[in-house]
């Protein structure tokens, strides 16, 4: 694993620690405990471990830890870190 | 820390079942909420304070709640502008355009008249208020941005018209550092604040809120190069600077600033390594802002300072702990820094810039949300107390006996209702010497102890032909079943040591309450030896968990002995 991906890892893992299990399927349907609330510090952890602005579409379409770690992963790329 | 790291620390966190911070606000505090909670786990690592909070929509039950189930409690209102009129938010239903100010006055009347009635329903409790940052109001005026239209103005003024009538009940205002607006979390999840922002404002909240020290009582200042520019003993007083221009400038506005916190309750002290003869008779010539009658004590001689400094605490009756000194000479501070590490030693500033982190260091160390009576008198109380002692030196003292003080005309005034007067809170807490347990207590637990079955709480002001004392002494507890009064506290001021107050008190108190006995608990803080002297000397039962108790002939009879040697008249308040 990547260190991108073990970072975001983390961060489910504590945003999440109701629902513990392998965090890598997590998604907004399976996860105890992903609501708005929760939602929105998983964005703001996001933002302040990769030091990254997130645009709204890609708050929206946060909905899995895949598509999570694909949309960091392109942050980071653009900025020259991928 | 990181947002995932204050939710981390909140999950393995220890809660207080007794305390609670009410969080107030008509907006959802989200990370705000976090971040307080996770800085009050810091402040209080054993038992936090759990923050309840009422968030959007909720403000008015919030208001209800807080000042009736949870009254006791600290109550944070952090104040937005959609309070005083909703049209003043970026999420308005209507439109985005600046009320007229007619409109914004009526509705602050209405904000006005029920946030003051919330401050009055909660009583002696804690509350707070916070302002919003103009960055928070809707480009509504016609002016560009960073211009204020008069729009904006009308609601800044209306607003700071409510918070200034709430701090005139006692309500505390707080000037969070909030610069900006979170529009994504404001239109998303109606957060109007950044995490980063929600951080540092959290943080500085609760530093306001629980400040980690206890207030300072005397600043010592040294005076060559502190006090004025120039050193008085080699330049002569015609040759220093400390007028309103040039090199003195700053030294002029520094004591101005020491004569405001003279007037707040600090006790000033001058230590100078210099001749008498080259300060003491001239300073009062210079007509400077502070005069020689300012300084509640000074050494002006060559002794080394920290043993200057321990002989202005004992003048004073304050432990060094509660000594803050102001010094140039860094090798000065460096030996006090060794000798007395509980002394407060800051360095007079060499820049402007520097003066100005003095003046914000030692408002932060004498701050106090109310100046009180004996606050205001402190330095005159000091002055009689050298009035006192130069009488007494005129009659000899006889071992055990009070009879030196029975020209004094020593007068006690005993107040039954002392619960609400918020001098007897204060006393509780800034005492050290006389008192039973060293215990420190929150409004809110001051609030609890009130309203405990059969509490009272009586105080008592003494006076004598020097001067007043003010409130001095109080004394905290409920009744029992067993015609019993069991004292939580007994706190007497150092400044009314030996004159056999507290024994009166307790017998007025036995008198009043009609009990046989008076019990309680003595805990040894390594301060309070004069507590347990008293306690002893009345020849108290102890048992062995530091439990003692007192029956009423013994304080009778030593009340009796005081006021047959003192001649102190004893009375009530309520006449």
């Amino acid at each position: 694993m990547d260190d991108t991906a073990a970072r975001l890892e983390r961060i489910f893992e504590e945003i999440f620690w109701t629902d513990p299990g392998p965090v890598s399927g997590k998604t907004r349907e399976n996860t105890a405990g992903w609501d708005s609330l929760a939602h929105l510090n998983l964005v703001l952890s996001i933002e302040q471990e990769f030091g990254i602005a997130l645009a709204d579409d890609e708050v929206v379409e946060m909905t899995a830890f895949g598509t999570s770690l694909e949309i960091v992963r392109t942050k980071l790329q653009l900025r020259g870190e991928g | 820390m990181l947002l995932r790291e204050a939710l981390a620390l909140l999950r393995s966190a220890r809660y207080s079942d007794a305390h609670t911070l009410c969080l107030l606000c008509s907006f959802e505090p989200l990370h705000f909420k976090t971040y307080l909670q996770a800085s009050l786990v810091e402040r209080f690592p054993e038992t936090a304070p759990r923050v309840t909070s009422w968030g959007y929509d909720q403000l008015e039950l919030g208001l209800q709640e807080s000042s009736q189930a949870l009254r006791v409690h600290p109550a944070l209102l952090f104040l937005s502008w959609g309070d005083l009129h909703p049209h003043l938010s970026w999420r308005t239903r209507g439109p985005l355009e600046m009320p007229l100010p007619g409109d914004i006055h009526a509705r602050a009347d209405a904000l006005r008249e029920r946030l003051v009635g919330w401050v009055t329903a909660r009583g002696a409790a804690d509350s707070y208020v916070v302002v919003p940052p103009l960055a928070w109001l809707p480009l509504s005026d016609h002016v560009a941005p960073g211009a204020l239209g008069a729009g904006s103005m009308s609601a800044w003024a209306a607003m700071g018209g409510v918070v200034a009538d709430l701090a005139q009940r006692g309500c505390r205002v707080l000037d969070l550092p909030v610069a900006t607006l979170n529009m994504r979390d404001w239109l998303g999840a109606g957060c109007p604040l950044t995490v980063e922002e929600s951080e540092r404002a959290a943080r500085r909240a609760v530093e306001l809120m629980y400040p980690p020290g206890e207030r300072k009582k005397a600043l010592v200042v040294d005076l060559d190069g502190t006090l004025w520019h120039g050193v008085i003993g080699e330049d002569g007083p015609e040759r220093i600077a400390y007028g309103p221009e040039g090199l003195g400038f700053p030294f002029h506005v520094f004591q101005k600033f020491l004569l405001k916190l003279k007037k707040e309750g600090a006790l000033l002290a001058f230590c100078t390594k210099n001749n008498a003869a080259d300060v003491v008779p001239v300073f009062d010539k210079l007509q400077m802002p502070l005069s020689i009658a300012d300084f509640a004590a000074y050494r002006c001689n060559w002794e080394p300072k920290p043993d200057n400094l321990r002989a202005i605490a004992a003048e004073l009756n304050i432990g060094l702990d509660s000594l803050v000194c102001v010094d140039d000479s860094p090798a000065e501070l460096a030996l006090m820094a060794n000798v007395l590490p509980e002394v407060r030693a800051l360095q007079t500033p060499r820049s402007s810039q520097g003066w100005l982190q003095l003046f914000e260091a030692l408002q932060g160390l004498f701050a106090t949300w109310r100046v009180s009576e004996e606050d205001r008198a402190r330095t005159d109380s000091a002055a009689h107390a050298k009035s006192r002692a130069a009488a007494g030196a005129a009659t000899p003292v006889e071992p055990g006996s009070l009879r030196h003080l029975r020209g004094f005309d020593l007068e006690l005034t005993v107040r039954h209702d002392a619960f609400g007067d918020p001098r007897s809170l204060e006393l509780v807490n800034k005492t050290n010497q006389f008192n039973l347990t060293g215990e420190r207590w929150s409004a809110s637990d001051w609030l609890r102890t009130q309203q405990a079955p059969g509490a009272f709480c009586v105080s008592a002001r003494l006076r004598d032909r020097f001067g007043d004392f003010g409130t001095i002494l109080v004394l905290v507890g409920s009744m029992r079943p067993e015609r019993c009064a069991e004292l939580q506290q007994i706190v007497l001021s150092c400044r009314a040591f030996g004159r056999g107050v507290e024994a009166v008190a307790l017998d007025w108190l036995c008198r009043w309450v009609d009990v046989g006995c008076v019990s309680g608990r003595f805990v040894d803080t390594g301060k309070n030896a004069p507590a347990a002297k008293f306690l002893r000397d009345l020849k108290c039962e102890w048992t062995g968990d530091g439990s003692w108790r007192l029956t009423r002939p013994l304080i009778e009879v030593s009340a009796k002995a005081v006021l047959d040697d003192t001649g102190m008249r004893v009375r009530s308040s309520d006449g």
